[in-house]
């Protein structure tokens, strides 16, 4: 094994297993607040109570995304190690990145370039869901694990081997999360870049190379169409595919969709932080092209810089549902760019490029915790608020005069209150769901929510409401008396349902829905 | 320049002794840490950022400077208190081996780890917005300590002095009673310096560097302190009256005596048993410092700094006026403040011990035996704390969050109007979970005050909630007056009766405790005497 590892300059030495110990610490530091307090969200109810099964992710096509958590502990989400097991995968696979990307091998180099991409607030949208956390954080890890092998694939004996082993790599990883296909194309797209910018290989080189990645990455991606359509999935939004006629339109939104990326502002991730992130990426490849000697060398730069900046949009290219500027997309594509930026820096022999790296990394870093740790005080704040409004929900349904415990209710819930943007002052441009806007009390798991903390089983989690549950009754609830909580009728009990209305235009929709009957 | 880096730099064993002291802080308050919880004026900045001007309105106008500096003026769970830590241990460690210029021993873990940890800290711990501040200007005070120690024999004797005004001067603007540890600080080294036979000339030379800045900067702050007031940026709050010269002399011996007292009184988290413990290690420590010298003079000159001792362990109470017949007079008096404590008593202990521990076998294994009995009462104590800190929030929010919800259900509730909430007592249930020992007294921010003020009631009761229904203000207009409430008001029960709680269109008004009933029974009873 430890032959193996050497023959691929993976045996860590002291310098690989220093830094990775320390950016271990850092990250986790980072995130120790939401380490600790065990916060879950919307879909995780059920899978917290319960456990994780092996389908579970079937229904939307992610077929390998619950093997990690099935393998490591049973399919449980277990607070503490779920975000230690995810950050250790992640360090790991950042560790690969900076061997691949051949960052300068020294401890503060490493540490500063695996704990920057890792505390960018892009990490938190992984962290909203924890029955996600680990695979996705993982998929990094594999992913680049891949594209690592593959650039061995041209100059080894071991050519099936290694294709195999990688193809598997990128294949597993597009079944537990298909957007995973811009890192494969952002990492490689940079790597191609340093390759011809920094050990001045030639283009004949380069493309022998990495032709075996691409190859690698194409059969990878047959390979997960094919099982797409061998296995039962509901055909959810997000796993339809921009058809060939419309992708020369697409093609071009990407461009500007891809440049527009470095300009919004975002929760936690407002104006002044992103402006520091884009005068770095600014000074990176400005400098990449006055490094490039001559004009030819120059404009081929460009292009590839270029060509890493779109493939961090690959996925909003190929896919129908809009996916443009959604942290948790960016956390595969954007978030490696402003990594490649870092690294080009860090790769500069100019004591200017050192100085402005420096510069950059004692900002940008401790700017990430400090947006961690906002984001996550915020979260615990709706979190609790939130989980107050259920308590005091439950409280009248229990105080209500026909409440028996022994009964199986239909539960309907009129709208959601999301508490989290109560608790954020500050402007963005561009809304993000994950990181501060989805409700914890959301309307989709009422039941299950209802019940977590309750003595009694009394919600049906199958059966919605029911025609014959309209009785005159209920009619004139929703009709004449029903109002949006806080307001005492915003609960309404009978023998055989529980209706909850939390927003007011849900319960217009309600209102229609019944007069359409 | 680069020998004076390598001066200012800390050594390994110095490093070492902040990390021990940092990581056992850290892992003794690991459950305020882990669980981010609140005092009670700290509502509103959680959500807002605090702003460098906010401590202005009790004229400390540096009290944001960290917090702006290191966390964009928000309080943030988990660095907030932990950056804190790393301050304060840091100027333990440099008091120990900087300025008092101790040798590290064996036992100095110990020593430093059982300064660090006293109970003291505690009550800093119970505001979140001033927490890293507050151990902040103990790192500033040190510097200022050190610099002013760097003055005498420096051929930069005001550069230094400079220096340990502008120090001297930031802490005081943050927090005034920071100048304990200053005071305290410098009362000892001279008596450090009495002890290695220094002459009276000398001691006098030595101790300028620490008196030019303090009364500079006492007549800066006093200035900026006028021009706000005059202003009106600045409050005239109970924690802000001063005297005047003439009362200041006169002030002299009771505070001293009140300086004893204290030294003796228990406290909530500082038994009897435990002050006594402290209290063998300050008797036995004086003397040693007294019969050190057989010159009758340095025992003269040592017997009157040991005084001066006392007044300095109190001096911001020396210098504070507490008003009769006051709240804060009664229940929190600046004598027996805690969190000013905490700027003086752990110092003197640190040296105290320190000086003990230095002297023959018996006596240094003694003292050692005493110091690790305190840190284990230390630690008791410490998590004493932190569990009513824990527990007592938990049952307030958990009141609040009832309250709330039958103001919510009430039948007059109408969710498109704000409300004044007139909340008639408050309810603090932290001492619930505290025994209290004989002999305790006061201990208001340790024990006592609750998580939430009456009069600022539209900040924690819209905190939770996903609409805001109250405003500003705690005050019912007589104009305003209906029957109904005129009758609920001569009808009032107090919580959970039924009858606690009114609402109108404009008005929420509920009696907490029997006392706010009482208030509000009379008040009602006034204003009805003056409409008749």
């Amino acid at each position: 094994m430890k032959k193996i590892l050497q023959k691929f300059s993976l045996y860590p030495d002291k310098t690989d297993i220093k830094s990775l110990a320390l950016s271990f610490l850092i990250i986790n530091f980072a995130f120790l607040y939401h380490t600790l307090n065990f916060m879950w969200g919307n879909h995780d109810v059920v899978f917290i109570k319960e456990k994780l099964h092996l389908s579970s992710g079937l229904f939307e096509g992610r077929f390998t995304q619950f093997i990690p958590h099935w393998l490591l502990t049973d399919g449980q989400i277990l607070p503490i190690i779920n975000n230690f097991l995810g950050f250790a995968f992640l360090t790991l696979g950042l560790w690969l990145l900076a061997k691949y990307w051949n960052i300068p091998k020294k401890i503060s180099l490493y540490t500063i370039f695996i704990t920057f991409f890792a505390t960018l607030p892009y990490t938190l949208s992984w962290m909203y869901f924890t029955f996600i956390t680990i695979s996705c954080l993982l998929w990094v890890m594999v992913a680049i694990f891949g594209l690592y092998l593959s650039q061995y694939i041209a100059t080894s004996s071991h050519k099936l081997f290694l294709t195999v082993i990688s193809v598997l790599c990128f294949y597993i990883t597009l079944g537990g999360y298909p957007p995973i296909i811009n890192t494969f194309f952002v990492c490689l797209s940079a790597k191609i870049t340093f390759d011809y910018l920094f050990e001045n290989n030639s283009l004949k080189k380069i493309f022998k190379t990495h032709l075996y990645t691409l190859g690698n990455i194409i059969i990878a991606a047959i390979l997960f169409k094919l099982t797409l359509h061998l296995i039962e999935h509901n055909n959810v939004y997000n796993l339809q595919s921009v058809p060939l006629s419309d992708m020369p339109q697409k093609f071009l939104e990407t461009i500007f969709i891809s440049l527009k990326q470095f300009t919004l502002s975002l929760p936690f991730m407002e104006a002044p932080y992103r402006m520091m992130l884009l005068i770095m990426v600014i000074f990176a490849f400005v400098g990449a092209i006055i490094k490039a000697s001559n004009l030819g060398k120059k404009a081929l730069t460009i292009l590839f810089i270029l060509g890493t900046v779109w493939f961090a949009s690959l996925t909003t290219f190929l896919v129908v549902p809009h996916t443009e500027y959604v942290a948790r997309i960016d956390f595969y594509g954007l978030a490696f760019v402003y990594t490649f930026a870092l690294a080009l820096l860090l790769k500069f022999k100019t004591p200017l490029a050192k100085s402005l790296s420096l510069i950059f990394v004692l900002i940008i870093i401790p700017f990430n915790i400090l947006n961690d740790y906002r984001a996550l005080k915020i979260w615990k704040q709706g979190f609790d608020a939130e989980m107050q409004i259920l308590d005091n929900v439950i409280e009248r349904i229990e105080n209500s005069p026909k409440f028996n415990p022994d009964n199986l209710y239909r539960v309907y819930q009129a709208g959601d209150i999301s508490l989290r943007p109560s608790y954020y002052k500050k402007d963005y441009t561009q809304p993000e769901v994950f990181s501060l806007d989805l409700p914890y009390f959301a309307m989709w798991q009422t039941a299950p929510l209802l019940e977590f903390f309750s003595p009694f089983k009394y919600a049906d989690h199958n059966t919605p409401l029911l025609l014959n549950d309209i009785t005159p009754d209920v009619k004139d609830f929703i009709k004449n008396k029903a109002r949006p909580w806080p307001h005492r009728n915003a609960v309404y009990v009978d023998e055989n349902i529980i209706i909850i209305i939390l927003s007011e235009p849900e319960l217009q929709i309600l209102k229609e829905k019944l007069s359409q009957l | 320049m680069s020998s004076q880096l390598n001066t200012f730099r800390l050594k390994e064993p110095e490093i070492k002794l902040w990390l021990i002291a940092f990581a056992i802080l850290s892992i003794i308050y690991l459950p305020l840490l882990v669980n981010f919880i609140w005092g009670n004026h700290d509502w509103q900045p959680l959500i807002t950022d605090s702003g460098l001007s906010a401590g202005l309105i009790e004229g400390r106008f540096a009290q944001y400077i960290f917090l702006n500096t290191f966390l964009m003026g928000k309080i943030l769970p988990i660095l907030n208190m932990l950056l804190g830590f790393l301050f304060y241990t840091l100027a333990i460690v440099l008091l120990y081996t900087r300025f008092f210029a101790f040798e590290i021993q064996k036992s100095t873990p110990i020593i430093i780890i059982t300064a660090a940890i006293l109970p003291y800290i505690n009550e800093i711990l119970y505001f979140q917005f001033i927490v890293m501040s507050q151990l902040t200007w103990e790192l500033i005070i040190t510097f200022a300590l050190l610099s002013a120690q760097k003055a005498y024999l420096s051929q930069n004797f005001v550069f230094y002095t400079v220096l340990t005004f502008l120090f001297l001067f930031l802490a005081l603007g943050g927090y005034p009673a920071s100048v304990n540890l200053f005071v305290t600080g410098a009362c000892l080294k001279l008596v450090q310096k009495v002890t290695e036979n220094t002459s009276l000339k000398n001691l006098i030379k030595q101790a300028l560097p620490y008196f030019i800045p303090l009364c500079i900067s006492f007549v800066l702050v006093y200035v900026i302190y006028q021009y706000l007031q005059h202003h009106h940026i600045m409050l005239n709050l109970y924690n802000n009256q001063h005297l005047s010269l003439s009362d200041l002399i006169l002030k002299i011996l009771p505070t001293i005596k009140l300086s004893l007292m204290s030294l003796i009184q228990p406290q909530p988290f500082f038994s009897l048993s435990y002050k006594i413990l402290t209290t063998i290690i300050i008797v036995g420590f004086v003397c040693l410092e007294v019969c050190k010298t057989k010159n009758i003079k340095q025992r003269i000159l040592i017997c009157l700094l040991l005084f001066l001792l006392l007044l300095c362990l109190k001096f911001s109470a020396w210098l504070t006026n507490d008003i009769k017949g006051d709240f804060f007079a009664d229940n929190d008096p600046s004598a027996f403040m805690v969190r000013t404590d905490f700027y003086a008593v752990p110092c003197l202990i640190l040296f105290a011990i320190t000086a003990l521990t230095k002297q023959k076998l018996l006596i240094k294994n003694i003292t050692l035996l005493l110091t690790v009995t305190i840190l284990w009462l230390s630690i008791n104590a410490d998590f004493s704390f932190s569990k009513t800190h824990l527990l007592g929030f938990k049952a307030e929010t958990n009141l609040q969050q009832r309250i709330n919800a039958r103001l919510l259900e009430h039948e007059n509730y109408n969710p498109e109007t704000y409300y004044t909430v007139v909340q008639a007592g408050e309810l603090p249930l932290r001492h619930k979970y505290y025994l209290r020992k004989p002999f305790e007294k006061y201990g208001l921010y340790t024990l006592n005050t609750p998580y939430t003020r009456h009069w600022i009631a539209f900040e924690y009761y819209n905190f939770y909630e996903p609409y805001p229904f109250v405003r500003e203000g705690t005050f019912i207009d007589p104009a305003d007056i209906t029957p109904q409430m005129a009758d609920f008001l001569s009808h009032i029960k107090t919580w959970p009766d039924p009858q606690s709680v009114y609402m109108d269109n404009n008005y929420a008004i509920m009696a907490l405790t029997p006392d706010g009933k009482k208030l509000l029974t009379k008040q009602f009873g006034n204003i009805k005497k003056d409409l008749q």
